[in-house]
């Protein structure tokens, strides 16, 4: 097989394009709206803090000064789902001190008020996203240069993007059509038939982007009404990563990692003081990975002003994969005629999708949820969950049968239990600290939160970086197939993430996953400066599936590296460049899935209509 | 701020080109650089490897009325003689071939005896490791893959360079291999040349260093490029290319002789599993190896380039 690579630059592009719409204008004196979680929460959601009531107590007016605002939607920032007001209400210098009123018992609190004193939680930093929606009302257009397997593509996108309020929730859309012409096919001749490729076919359209009815789907970048933890949270996305409860079956799933082909996800969460729940699809017109968390809060019908009681939930989560890869067909006929065969898959040469004989995993787990502190300033909850993992593994041993081979039924366990501690401190500079700490206990032939970050890639090839095609590679079979050995001794493993925000002006996150027996040790760090001045900057690092703890911090390359660099500049109001250097996962030369550092420039057209936000 | 734009036009240009020269940066070397390779690889005549048994009867120590000569004898005869000599194996050697213009030498074929159970049973295993019961039929040929002259338009095309990572890929396109013998058309009566590769089975063709077994120094570095699957889909309307592993020990050592300059000799080897079904109608007198192929080299133009800097 020869290249399936692709840059979808337009994806990556934009990552920075919605704050291009926030650079344009500085001077707006009606805040944002909150902006929507771009990266979900993996716990369950609690419900609001409560907010102190309205009082006859004068209004002191708070400094402008610089707290959390709401995250620019383009960088996959933090998505607070409870944003601090970028610009407080103040009363007008003529007014009267709030407390020569008469008290009005049936007054409101201030709704701006409400939302400052509201507790930063969610996700701080946007680990896991590869890309976002531009702009906010405003209509424009990508121009870059992509690749798709060795066929390279000039690329335009038009785009339009409209935001605004709904129930005084926010509630944005966002649309583009990534249109691709043909420059040059850099494959072989085919030597059969003789056909040329090279320039021949130079400003062709690529047709294939929209010859099947669900492609369509592709214009859709972004719907959402909400924010992750609030009372209701619908997500329609093609950029962000997604978890499921407290993460321990479907952690930052990312259905785009493969930057060969595009999905729409779709989220829907909805919860109020004594149930709850959230739905997950990876692919709205298709769905592929779908799960959903319940949860019911029993003590809530005891006493709702308790917050211990409040908080005790009751929760499963199940979570399946109705087309996972069970064997990889590999390209025995050669469909690319470059000689490799068994050492490739066989990949469409028109989609750049691998074939496979594919089963079903399903994975599905029980927790218990409660709040230990819940003050102004903290927030700390605690949780176990058991989760089982199931599917069918391969009988035909030695003698491997062309199609679907016969299966027998296999399942394995893990128990955590984990810890959340939330911080907000500091005054005129919000500092927002989320702790996570898990431990571990599992089946060797288990693996905490399954459908992770790279799942989308390492499903098909699990130890990506081998640099070989391996038919029985696929993570069904690498995980649940794993021998087990020491009489069965169950795997002791521990998780630790920390995340740090410091209003607009910075904001970081570092975890590390590791266990004493298995090869499969993770870590990442992630670096954020959302916006100074002209330029913003993003950087994410992923080391995954390492063999153990120590070589998490080796220098070289063990090829399950994710790495993302993004820097944006605004030359003008209009006019924005986009640079990047990124490590795209792929069907790679040899067709097998690599990644490869990349490096991207894409100039960026926008122009605002209707009121600004 | 227009050379700026300008500038930043010219660098989005840019860096996607630098891809494409990666992309596109693999060169093969031309195919009338490297010779086409067009053979019949014939077997041994039967009498040459049970001749010792034959001439036993000749002597008078085979009973009365065993045939002096198997010259159209099948496997089945074949397999007959070495049971009885009690023989695991039997080889042939020739040194040099018939035809002079062919780029081979040290033909060796063995005839493995995989007969009756107990007997060669380590060697008489399939590629599944389970028994296996027949005749096993192994041949192995010096090929001359680089000649001088294509040594020399190898350096030409590298540059003087002698990185071995600069050879992408090394292989082989086939527009035939079969295994073919003569049959008498009942009909007819006229002989005619008929493939018989549906009566054999763990079909594997590969390259090795250029040894003979039993060579103390011999290093096992056979690599396989064809198996049974893909025999069906070659012919001269189908050519198929084969890639030599790269990363096999073989391939490493096989690199490092494109690039030092000198001709460089491989050894061939193919193998056969005939099932005891078919051993009666496989016969070695009149068969052989029906083989054309073109050799393949890519070079990677960005290592060479580099290679230079």
């Amino acid at each position: 097989m020869r290249h399936a690579t692709a840059r979808h630059a337009f994806a990556l592009t934009a990552l920075f394009a919605a704050q291009a719409a926030r650079a344009q204008t500085p001077g707006d004196d009606i805040p944002p709206p909150p902006p929507p979680p771009v990266f979900v929460t993996p716990d369950v959601p609690a419900p609001p803090k409560p907010v102190p009531p309205a009082t006859p107590k004068p209004v002191t007016a708070p400094k402008p000064s610089p707290v959390i605002k709401p995250a620019p939607r383009a960088v996959a920032l933090p998505a607070a789902p409870t944003p601090v007001v970028a610009q407080p209400v103040q009363p007008p210098p003529e007014a009267k001190p709030a407390e020569a009123k008469p008290a009005d018992p049936t007054a409101k609190p201030p709704k701006l008020d409400k939302r400052r004193q509201e507790f930063v939680k969610g996700e701080l930093a946007s680990v896991g996203s590869v890309g976002l929606v531009p702009w906010e009302n405003q209509v424009g257009a990508v121009i870059g240069m992509e690749r798709i397997g060795d066929v390279f593509y000039a690329a335009l996108t038009p785009s339009i993007n409209y935001s605004t309020e709904i129930a005084e929730q926010p509630f944005s859309m966002s649309f583009g059509v990534p249109l691709r012409f043909e420059v040059v096919d850099t494959r072989p001749a085919d030597s059969v038939t003789g056909d040329q490729h090279g320039w021949s076919h130079i400003g062709r359209f690529r047709t294939q982007d929209w010859n099947d009815p669900t492609q369509y789907a592709q214009i859709i970048r972004e719907i959402q009404y909400g924010g992750k933890e609030s009372h209701l949270y619908v997500d329609i996305n093609q950029f962000k990563a997604s978890s499921l409860g407290h993460g321990t079956i479907l952690k930052r799933y990312n259905p785009n990692l493969n930057l060969n082909m595009r999905q729409v996800s779709g989220e829907v969460d909805a919860f109020n003081d004594w149930v709850g729940g959230e739905l997950f699809v990876n692919n709205v017109v298709a769905p592929n990975v779908v799960g959903g968390l319940a949860f019911f809060k029993p003590l809530s019908f005891v006493n709702r002003q308790n917050y211990v009681l409040r908080s005790f939930s009751l929760g499963e989560t199940a979570v399946a994969e109705l087309d996972a890869p069970l064997r990889a067909k590999v390209d025995v006929n050669d469909v690319d005629n470059n000689g490799i065969r068994e050492r490739e898959y066989l990949v469409d040469q028109n989609t750049y999708k691998p074939f496979y004989e594919s089963t079903k995993v399903v994975a599905t787990g029980i927790d218990a949820e409660i709040k230990l502190i819940d003050t102004k300033t903290t927030d700390w909850k605690t949780y176990v969950d058991y989760s089982m993992l199931m599917s069918g593994l391969p009988t035909d041993g030695n003698h491997p049968v062309d199609g679907m081979p016969p299966t027998r039924y296999v399942s394995s366990g893990g128990l955590t239990w984990g810890n959340l501690i939330r911080l907000n401190f500091g005054e005129d500079t919000i500092h927002a600290l989320r702790l996570r700490a898990e431990l571990r206990r599992y089946d060797q032939n288990y693996l905490p939160s399954y459908f992770d970050v790279m799942y989308e890639v390492q499903r098909l090839q699990y130890r990506i970086g081998s640099r070989t095609a391996d038919p029985n590679g696929t993570k069904v079979q690498a995980i649940l197939g794993r021998p087990i050995v020491n009489d069965g001794a169950a795997v002791l493993g521990a998780y630790f993430e920390a995340s740090w925000r410091i209003a607009e002006l910075f904001a970081m996150a570092v975890g590390i996953e590791v266990n004493d027996s298995e090869p499969d040790n993770n870590f990442f760090i992630h670096l954020e400066m959302p916006e100074y001045k002209n330029f913003q900057f993003l950087a994410t690092f992923h080391r995954r599936s390492a063999a153990t703890a120590g070589s998490l911090f080796a220098l070289h390359s063990t090829g399950r590296e994710i790495f993302l660099a993004k820097a944006r500049y605004r030359v003008i109001d209009w006019f924005h460049v986009n640079a990047e250097a990124i490590t795209p996962f792929g069907i790679g030369p040899d067709s097998f899935f690599a990644n490869t550092l990349d490096f991207n420039i894409n100039l960026e057209f926008g122009f605002g209509y209707g009121a600004k936000k | 701020m227009k050379h700026s734009l300008l500038l930043l036009l010219c660098l989005s240009a840019a860096l996607p080109a630098c891809a494409f020269l990666e992309a596109a940066g693999d060169v093969e070397v031309p195919q009338d650089s490297i010779p086409h390779a067009q053979f019949l690889l014939k077997w041994p005549n039967v009498d040459q490897l049970v001749g010792a048994t034959l001439q036993k009867a000749g002597s008078g120590q085979m009973p009365p009325g065993f045939p002096t000569s198997l010259a159209n004898g099948s496997l089945a005869h074949i397999q007959g003689m070495m049971t009885i000599d009690g023989e695991c194996r039997r080889s042939f050697d020739q040194a040099v071939m018939d035809d002079p213009k062919v780029p081979l030498k040290n033909l060796h074929v063995e005839v493995v005896n995989c007969g009756t159970e107990g007997r060669c049973t380590a060697e008489c295993l399939d590629q599944y490791g389970d028994p296996f019961r027949g005749v096993r039929l192994q041949a192995r040929v010096w090929f001359n893959l680089i000649s001088s002259d294509t040594s020399a338009k190898i350096q030409d095309i590298m540059k003087g360079q002698n990185n071995p990572d600069m050879i992408a890929q090394i292989r082989l396109r086939f527009s035939k291999l079969a295994f073919v013998q003569d049959v008498i058309d009942p009909a007819t009566g006229a002989k005619q040349t008929a493939t018989i590769d549906g009566l054999f089975s763990g079909y594997e063709l590969g390259v090795g260093s250029a040894y003979l077994p039993g060579d103390p120094t011999a290093v096992d570095d056979d690599t396989a490029i064809v198996k049974q699957r893909y025999l069906a889909s070659i012919s001269p309307d189908t050519p198929q290319r084969f890639e030599l592993d790269p990363t096999s020990d073989f391939s490493v050592k096989l690199r490092k002789a494109i690039v030092s300059g000198q001709q460089v000799w491989v050894a061939v080897y193919q193998r056969i599993d005939v099932p005891e079904q078919n051993l009666y109608a496989v016969r070695l007198n009149g068969g052989g190896v029906d083989l054309d192929f073109q050799p393949e080299i890519v070079i990677s133009f960005i290592k060479t380039v580099t290679g230079a800097l």
